[in-house]
This record gives C-alpha cells, sequence and structure tokens, in this order.
C-alpha cells in the first residue's frame, strides 16, 4: 500500500515504506547504521542540537566584554544607565583571543549561570559572527556594497537569514530545515519540534517541524477535543480530499501531521526543576522530548533531533538597562538550569545548544541615551558537553570607532562590527559535529565554499 | 441588523431556510457585468452565491441581514453596497478622559466627564482602588475592554467595511501592548481612534496622524530622538513597513531586487523626525504621586531636540530628496511624509498588503497594478484615496472571478475565521443579563489564567509580538517554493488543532467561563440548522450554502453525510457543521 503523502511527511506507525528504501529514494543518507539497534536504546547514536533565537538584535557588546581592554568599552558606553563597571565583571580567559573578557553580574545583568558553564568548559562563545556572505575588510565591505547581505539592519531581513544561512535573494527554507532533510534516518517521529511557533529555521520541503506550545503537559500539547470517533475519521478523511487548490492542500499537511503524530505523546514525563520563565519553559518542554528519546519514533531511537525556541525583546532602542539585563539573567539561568537537566539525563554530550540573533547593537551611545540602535557582528553562545568551552573563537573585534572593524565611518561612526566570522561558518560547525558530510555541507550552508575555515573547532567531533 | 438576542420561531426559520434554497436552485439576479477598466467599475452580483462570496471579503462574515440588504435592496450591485459603506458613521473607540471626580486625582484641565465607555487616565502604578482581579484593573491596564469593542464593531458594526480596514491598518501600521510601555487601555485608545477615523481616508493623513501620535511615538521609540540622541527605531520602520517597503517597486509590486533605501537615509530620515514629545500631562493622581501621562493628544514639537541641518533622503537615487536647514519641527515631518508619500512605491506596497489581507495572498502583477492606479489617483485626481483603493481591491475581475487559479485565495487569520462563523450562523450568549454588552466575550486578554483560545493560536488583538505583526507578508506557504501563505506564519501543528477545538467549544457553547475574564461566552446559534436535522443531505446543503457559498465538493458532501449518519437532532447538526466549518474548504477563503 503505498503511503499518502501525509503518512510519508507525519511517518505514522503504520508506514509502508522501510527506512532503507526510503534512504534509496531520497538518495542523500548521509549517516548509516541507524536501524541496527531499532527498539533498543542507544544514545551513543543520538545527537540534537537547541537553537535558542534572542529576537530583536541582542546587544552582545552588553554580554561578552572585554576586561584587560576595559578601556576601549568605557571610551564609549561611560555614563550609560548600562554601561557594566568593570568591578562587576565576571573575569573569564579566552587562550585563542590573547585577551581576558567579563561576563556582567550586577542587580540587573546577572550572568553568573554562564559564567559557571564558562569555567566548567562547557560553554563558549563565538565572537564577531554575522550575516556574512564572504570574507571581507573594511575596505572590501566599503568598495563592495553588492557582497554585503541584503537588507543589512532589517529585523525580518537579519532574522531569515540568520535561520537560513542564505544571505542574499530568496531564503524559503531554512538550514536547520535543511540539516534535518540530509540527517533524516527514518525517525517515525518529527525529527525538528519548534516550542516557540512556525519559523523560517526549522522550514523544509520534505520536513516539516512538529510545533508545540512552550509550556503545558507534554500529553496535551496536541489536544484535540472531538472524541467522536465518526467524526474523527471524518475530519482525517477530510484531510486527504484534493480540489486541486494550492493553499488547502498546505492547511491540510500540517493539520494531518499533527493529528498522525498526537498519538505519540502519550505522557508528560517529569525533568528536572527549571526557572519559571519563557526560555526556562520552553527548554523544560525541550527536555521532556529529549527524555523521550527512545520512546517517540515508533519505540526506536530518535537519532536526531532539532529544537527550536526563542527568547524576545532584545530590540532595545530605549530602556536597555532594564530590557536586556532582565533577558540576559533570565537567559543565563535558563541555561544553566538546561545543562543541569542534560547531565542528569546522562545525555550533556550529546545536546548542543546555541544562540543565534538578528545583529549585535551599536557601540557609542550618548551620556542619556537609554539604549542602541541596529548592527551587524555579534558574539553567541554555545553550549553543551561536546562543546570546547572556556575560550572565544572567531575574532574579536577592535572596539574602535571608525575602525578598522567599524562599517560605520567618519566622526558620527557609531561601531557597527564587520563580522570576521559568518553565521554559516558557525552553522557549519555544529553541523559537522551533528554528523553532515562534507558534500552535503554545501546543500546545507550554500555559501560556505567562501569561506577557507569551514569547522571555527568549538566542537569535540569525536 | 445583528442576530444577537433576536428570536424566531423555528417556522420562521425553516422557512427562510426554504426561501435561501430556492435562491439558489432557481432564482436568478441579473447578469453580472465586470468592467476590466477604471474607478467605475460597476459590479453586480451574478449569482447569489457570488454576492455571499463578495461579504465575506468586504465584511467580518456576511450575515443573513447583510444578504439580504446587498440582494434585496441594494439588487447585488456591489458598487452601491460600497458607496453606502463609505457614507455609515464611524463606529468608534472611547476617547480619554480626566476624572476630576476620583478623590485622588486632579486634572490639568478643566475636567470633563467621563462617558461610561470612556477610558480613564491612569497613573502607571495602579491606586489602591483599582485593585488585583477587579473589572477597574481589567479594564484599564490590559486591553480586555479595547478588545470586547474590537470584538462588538467585528460582530454588529454596520461600518463593516470600515472596521476591516481599520483592523488590517492595525496590522500594517502596528504598535502593541506586548511593549509594557503601552499597556494600559487609556495609552491605547487614542491610536485605535485615529486608524478608526481615518481607515476610509487618506493615506496621507494616516501617515501625518501616526508620526504625531503618542502611542506610536512611545512604542517606536520616536519621543527619545533627539538631536543629540538619535534613534532610527520609528525613521527605519515607516519605510520599511508603513510606506515604502524594503525594494524599488514596480506599479505591479514586482521589483528587480534594488533597495529602495540604504543606512545614510535611515540616519537622515531620524535627524528629520526628531524634536517630538508628548504632550502636557491630563492631571496628577496624588495617592501614588504619579503623573497622568497624556497619550490622548498629538505629541508636541520642542525645537531644542530638533535636528535642523540639511537632510538628504535616497541620496544618488531616481527618488533622492532634500529637506533644506532651518525647518521647524512640524515643517520637516511634513517634508519627510510629503516625500514618502509621494514615492511610487507605495501605491503597489500598501495596495498589495490590502489585497493579500481581503482576497487573496498571490495576486497577479496586473490586479496589484489595478490597485496600485487607485491608489495613485482616485478617479478626481486625489493620491492616496483608501476608499477608492479598497473599491479596486474587491472589484477588481481577478476578486471577482468565481473560478479562480489554483493558488487563489487566503487561509483565514484566527479573527476572522471565528467573526465569519458567528455572523455567518449566528450567535447568543447563554445570559445576556450578566453583562450589558452582549458580546463582551471574545475580548480574551487573561493575564492571570489560562491562556485563550486566541493567545492559543497567536492572535491575541492588539498584542502583536513586534511592530512586523502577527504573522509576516512574505511568510512563504508550507511546502511551497513560489508562493505566500502570511497566515501560515502561525498555523502550526499547534495552532490547527487549537483552531478546530475553539470551533468545538463555540459550536457546543461548552467553553470554561470565568467571572471577570470571560463572564459570558458566545456560542454559535444553530437553531436555524435544527429543523433541517432530521435530512442529512438538506442539512449538509445547507451549511454549504452558508459556509462554502455553494463551492462543496461531491467529495467532501459525502464524507460528511456519511459521518453524521450516527447520530440526530441537535447533536447531528453540531457534528456536521463541525466537519464543514473546519474542513480546508472553509477555513481558505476563495
Amino acid at each position: 500500500m503505498k503511503p499518502t503523502r501525509r503518512e510519508f511527511l507525519a511517518g505514522t506507525g503504520c508506514m509502508a515504506l522501510s527506512g532503507a528504501a526510503y534512504a534509496a529514494s531520497l538518495n542523500k543518507l548521509s549517516l548509516m547504521n541507524l536501524f541496527a539497534t531499532a527498539n533498543a536504546p542507544d544514545d551513543a547514536n543520538y545527537k540534537a542540537l537547541v537553537c535558542i533565537f534572542l529576537f530583536g538584535g541582542n546587544d552582545a557588546n552588553n554580554m561578552l566584554i572585554p576586561y584587560d581592554n576595559y578601556a576601549d568599552y568605557a571610551a564609549a558606553r561611560a555614563g550609560a544607565p548600562f554601561e557594566i563597571a568593570q568591578a562587576d565583571l565576571l573575569q573569564i580567559n579566552a587562550p585563542s583571543q590573547a585577551q581576558t573578557f567579563g561576563l556582567p553580574n550586577r542587580t540587573t545583568y546577572n550572568t553568573t549561570g554562564m559564567f559557571d558553564l564558562y569555567q566548567a568548559g562547557n560553554l563558549a562563545f563565538v565572537c564577531n559572527a554575522g550575516t556574512l556572505v564572504t570574507q571581507m575588510d573594511k575596505p572590501t565591505y566599503l568598495a563592495h556594497p553588492e557582497l554585503r547581505p541584503d537588507q543589512l539592519f532589517s529585523h525580518s531581513n537579519q532574522q531569515d537569514e540568520n535561520q537560513s544561512a542564505i544571505y542574499q535573494g530568496s531564503n524559503q527554507t531554512g538550514w536547520g530545515g535543511r540539516l534535518a532533510e540530509r540527517v533524516y534516518g527514518g525517525e517515525l517521529f518529527p525529527l525538528q519540534v519548534s516550542v516557540a511557533g512556525v519559523t523560517i529555521y526549522e522550514t523544509a520541503i520534505t520536513q516539516r517541524p512538529l510545533v508545540v506550545p512552550p509550556t503545558g503537559a507534554l500529553n496535551q500539547a496536541l489536544r484535540y477535543d472531538p472524541m467522536r470517533q465518526d467524526t474523527l475519521a471524518a475530519v482525517n478523511a477530510i484531510l486527504g480530499l484534493d480540489d486541486g487548490t494550492r493553499l488547502r492542500r498546505a492547511a491540510a499537511d500540517v493539520k494531518a501531521q499533527s493529528l498522525s503524530t498526537r498519538g505519540q505523546l502519550q505522557t508528560d514525563p517529569t525533568v528536572g526543576t527549571f526557572p519559571n520563565t519563557s526560555l526556562g519553559n520552553q527548554l523544560k518542554q525541550i527536555s521532556k522530548f529529549i527524555s523521550l528519546r527512545d520512546v517517540l519514533s515508533g519505540g526506536g531511537p530518535m537519532g536526531r533531533q532539532i529544537f527550536f525556541a526563542s527568547l524576545g525583546g532584545f530590540d532595545t532602542h530605549a530602556n536597555q538597562n532594564a530590557n536586556q539585563g532582565s533577558l540576559l539573567t533570565q537567559l543565563s539561568a535558563a541555561l544553566a538550569a538546561f545543562y543541569d537537566e542534560l547531565v542528569r539525563q546522562n545525555i550533556a554530550n550529546q545536546v548542543t545548544a546555541f544562540t543565534m540573533s538578528d545583529f549585535a547593537r551599536t557601540f557609542k551611545i550618548g551620556a542619556q541615551a537609554s539604549g542602541t540602535d541596529h548592527a551587524w557582528g555579534s558574539h553567541h553562545i554555545v553550549l553543551g558537553g561536546a562543546v570546547r568551552g572556556a575560550d572565544c573563537y572567531g575574532t574579536y573585534p577592535t572596539l574602535a570607532l571608525d575602525g578598522p572593524d567599524d562599517t560605520d565611518t567618519g566622526p558620527n561612526a557609531r561601531g557597527r562590527w564587520l563580522p570576521s566570522t559568518s553565521t554559516a561558518q558557525y552553522g557549519a560547525t555544529l553541523a559537522r559535529w551533528f554528523g553532515v558530510s562534507d558534500a552535503d555541507m554545501l546543500i546545507v550552508f550554500p555559501n560556505i565554499g567562501q569561506f577557507a575555515q569551514t569547522d571555527l573547532g568549538f566542537m569535540n567531533n569525536g | 441588523m445583528n442576530n444577537v438576542g433576536t428570536s424566531y420561531s423555528v417556522a420562521q426559520r425553516h422557512l427562510q431556510w426554504l426561501g435561501w434554497l430556492g435562491l439558489v436552485l432557481g432564482i436568478s439576479c441579473t447578469p453580472g457585468s465586470v468592467l476590466q477598466t477604471g474607478r467605475s467599475q460597476k459590479a453586480i452580483a451574478n449569482s447569489h452565491n457570488d454576492l455571499v462570496r463578495f461579504l465575506e471579503q468586504a465584511t467580518y462574515g456576511p450575515t443573513q441581514a447583510d444578504i439580504a440588504h446587498l440582494e434585496q435592496d441594494l439588487g447585488g450591485d456591489f458598487g452601491a453596497w460600497i458607496d453606502e459603506q463609505l457614507a455609515i458613521g464611524v463606529s468608534d473607540y472611547p476617547t480619554v478622559c480626566c476624572d476630576g471626580s476620583r478623590g485622588d486625582t486632579t486634572c490639568a484641565e478643566p475636567v470633563t466627564a467621563c462617558g461610561p465607555e470612556d477610558f480613564y487616565a491612569f497613573p502607571t502604578t495602579p491606586p489602591s482602588d483599582c485593585p488585583a482581579n477587579t473589572p477597574c484593573r481589567r479594564d484599564n491596564y490590559t486591553m480586555w475592554r479595547l478588545q470586547q469593542i474590537f470584538y462588538r464593531n467585528a460582530l454588529t458594526a454596520p461600518d463593516q467595511l470600515r472596521q476591516r480596514l481599520f483592523f488590517t491598518l492595525n496590522q500594517i501600521l502596528v504598535t502593541s501592548a506586548q511593549d509594557a510601555a503601552i499597556n494600559y487601555a487609556d495609552y491605547m485608545t487614542q491610536y485605535l481612534r485615529m486608524l478608526d477615523e481615518n481607515a476610509l481616508g487618506n493615506y496621507r493623513d494616516i501617515l501625518y496622524a501616526l508620526s504625531k501620535n503618542p502611542t506610536m511615538g512611545r512604542y517606536l521609540d520616536n519621543i527619545t530622538n533627539t538631536r543629540t540622541q538619535p534613534n532610527e527605531n520609528y525613521a527605519r520602520e515607516i519605510m520599511q513597513l508603513f510606506s515604502i517597503g524594503l525594494l524599488v517597486l514596480n506599479p505591479d509590486g514586482t521589483s528587480d531586487g534594488t533597495p529602495s533605501y540604504g543606512q545614510d537615509t535611515v540616519v537622515d530620515l531620524t535627524r528629520t523626525l526628531s524634536g517630538w514629545v508628548n504632550a502636557p500631562i491630563l492631571g496628577r493622581n496624588n495617592q501614588t504621586n504619579q503623573n497622568l501621562a497624556n497619550y490622548r493628544d498629538d505629541l508636541v514639537a520642542n525645537a531644542g531636540r530638533h535636528d535642523t541641518g540639511t537632510k538628504v533622503l535616497f541620496a544618488g537615487s531616481p527618488f533622492e530628496a532634500t529637506i533644506p536647514a532651518g525647518q521647524t519641527v512640524e515643517q520637516d515631518l511634513n517634508s519627510a511624509i510629503d516625500i514618502l508619500f509621494n514615492h511610487s512605491n507605495v501605491g503597489p506596497f500598501i495596495g498589495r498588503a490590502l489585497i493579500q489581507m481581503f482576497v487573496t495572498s498571490n495576486p497577479s502583477p496586473q490586479y496589484v497594478a489595478n490597485v496600485s492606479a487607485a491608489f495613485n489617483d482616485n478617479g478626481q485626481g486625489v493620491r492616496g484615496d483608501l476608499g477608492a483603493v479598497i473599491r479596486a481591491v474587491l472589484l477588481d475581475p481577478e476578486a471577482r472571478n468565481e473560478s479562480p487559479a489554483p493558488e487563489f485565495g487566503k487561509l483565514r487569520e484566527p479573527v476572522l475565521a471565528v467573526t465569519n462563523l458567528l455572523r455567518t450562523l449566528g450567535y447568543t450568549v447563554p445570559d445576556a443579563s450578566i453583562d450589558a454588552d452582549p458580546v463582551s466575550d471574545l475580548a480574551l486578554t487573561n493575564p492571570g489564567g489560562t491562556p485563550t483560545a486566541y493567545m492559543a493560536q497567536s492572535e491575541d488583538v492588539f498584542r502583536a509580538p513586534t511592530v512586523f505583526n502577527f504573522f509576516s507578508p512574505s511568510f512563504p506557504l508550507p511546502g511551497s517554493v513560489d508562493l505566500q501563505g502570511p497566515e501560515y506564519n502561525i498555523f502550526s501543528t499547534s495552532t490547527s488543532l487549537s483552531r478546530d477545538n475553539l470551533f468545538y467549544q463555540i459550536l457546543r457553547g461548552t467553553v470554561a467561563a470565568q467571572a471577570l475574564y470571560r463572564p459570558n461566552f458566545v456560542r454559535s446559534d444553530l437553531s436555524g440548522l435544527l429543523p433541517l436535522a432530521d435530512d442529512a443531505g438538506v442539512l449538509v446543503e445547507a451549511l454549504n450554502q452558508q459556509l462554502l457559498h455553494g463551492q462543496m465538493t461531491d467529495d467532501l458532501r459525502s464524507i460528511v453525510v456519511n459521518a453524521i449518519s450516527g447520530v440526530s437532532g441537535a447533536e447531528r447538526v453540531v457534528e456536521a457543521t463541525f466537519l464543514v466549518s473546519t474542513s480546508p474548504a472553509y477555513q481558505i477563503q476563495r
């Protein structure tokens, strides 16, 4: 019996195609041996990526602050309500950068969680990464506007470009989605899960993400009230109809996947304690899925999972001290709780969380300004047992207005850093750890060939 | 006329339904004719179903009264219906007053007694006589009461076309109470009034009023934008989202990919828009020692905060425009608005957005060009006439084509999916005496409680996540590389089921009440269908006529008829209505 497109996408328990036949038909499997130990837990073969998108553009200038070169920071930010005093910095070494940094710790801006994870070697920073089409220096940037990503400084475009790793032209799929399609190994449960709605990151042609609410019991996540059997059967039958219109098929596919997947969410697993914040609850929800890795997929192991969570409110044009301070405090505490949970589940080496954001923010502000405007290259966090932590990768920018790393020029330059590293290189490093072959890497990151360094080295790939 | 509280005898309803079927089956209306060109389109309904379809596009849902009026009083003349709608008065939002009768408040102006619906100006910290879990707190410190008014207008207001355009403009020119700084009823209300009163007016007036609106001034930070501390937020978004968009557009909405502005223009427009501040306070609350900020009156100019230098917008492009040095705050604003409003992008940019929100997610370039032309000139030499634009949107041949292309149509967003259902079938509330406003119960913000039905579907009115609205106009249709499906941005495995669950509850009347935030939940009135319950075929055909304007396929019909064969009476009516209304055939409006 040929599976309908719905069954194929959703991967129901009644799958007629064997995993091997699917692999042959797609002709693009990069991982083998996933079926060898069906129906037995096999954590050694499991890996998960957790994307945490900081919407609005996190001012990373205020998160990873120079300690040795603190004067550079103070020169631009002295007197601002959100300036972090040197005395309020938790100092960290960064062997790859030949300078020390500090993470803020005061009433707002409590990042002690991040600090502890860093010092323990489980957290690293990727410095000055942004939507870079090709490697370039400042003269090249100024002379070649055609080499810039589309609509630099626009929220919607930069969010889409970061999530799709396509920096010019149309981007209808995300790199998470394309990655899922490369590593799909016949799992009978959606490989991608989002607890933060529908986004470009997980959009793909064949691998559709499962979207669930950010909190609440997992076995209520796909609650469907009509209980009458005839009605349920009719709903499913209706979803199989095709009257030739394009939009109706798309809606039917989404709902059909939901109805066919809900039967697999039978339990609400108990996990550890998380802060009762937006991100804390999202990471708790994700932890539940991770804890079910040997139960989902029709009783066999999930080989790969990709998760998407989000935290919004980073567009701090005003009130940055209160707003960014509170958000980074939330981020730090949620990451700490998440890592503790991974350890509790004995899976810390198999899960890597990482942040992305639209962009960083203008470095220079005036003394009375309470916020910052849009900029570019930013610093990101990677967290997990497989991360080669306690270091900062990429190249930290020279914090000089109108300096060699500032895309602004002249006396009004505000410090919008030209990235040293593309978010494609950042993502490719994660994807390599995740198991993508070099050949497939070009499909997931179309412009990765522009860069000599396709692995930034912050993951243990052993 | 609305359906609330009206009671028909069962026999009257029965006859009404049979009469309806009679219309469908044989009685013809004047044959339709749709002209290809010109602002003087005259479109007459081809049939009863054509007429219902038009009202689905143009209103929050076709009530039986709407249909009868258009069909019988206006002879199915869509143009005449639009003319009528343009002349109907505004169903407005209340205003804000300073209530000097409050013992703890002094007012900075002569006290005007607050009307029964008006919002008091309250301090940001609630005073002790407005404690948590009271109507005072709910009405003034959340969006609940404003949402209630929104839904009342959606379900009952006679100026339906204006109310639809109001909602569309609210989703393009976004402010949101997600920003805690404006999550107060008295801070949001003037922005809503301004959009509501101007929705069928002129777009330049809207851009101008928006730039002086205190809610927007706070939301996109222009009130902090000064000569010495520039804040680029409003300048950037007024271009990207409110007027010209990101790319240089042809009149038909296509583009060769040339950006319409760069960072230099953002910087200079920021300078141009500097110097606006809140109007003087409305009063002071003595108990909390807080001023009552003025979010009612327009922003005022502050010359000392204004950058008076020369500004150049779109330098080096065909759109280059210079704003001379030495102008006042007000003069600079008018210069900026004139430049943006007269940019050739605005017609296609706003025109296409309106087409997407009313008719179809993927209009042809010709359709966009037609609407664009109406924006550029309403037929009397006036640019930006939104009445002319919406007429062009609704009367275009592509909109009026009853056998549209496969890619035509749009997924009903959560709000419209529900209002269409309620207005089409009719609705009641369990106990109208609990709440004087019989449609209070779709106002569902409940900060302290479980996520509400609209939050569960990601369309919490007046509380969009960001200035980019609930969904993006360019969001790709799932599984497609060539089509857009904006509403799919919030249609997921989770929200698609939430939608069905809400429909099920509305049809069965089973939503749990909550004393403060959901005292009296609305439910569909299916009594008109009950007399047809004994004959499944007749029942399903009635649903076809009402919900699908006669478009039901044989496949869908047979599935529904078979599914309801095992139940009878009221339960049969509920199940049948549920199956039809949650089907993709209904959820996607074509």
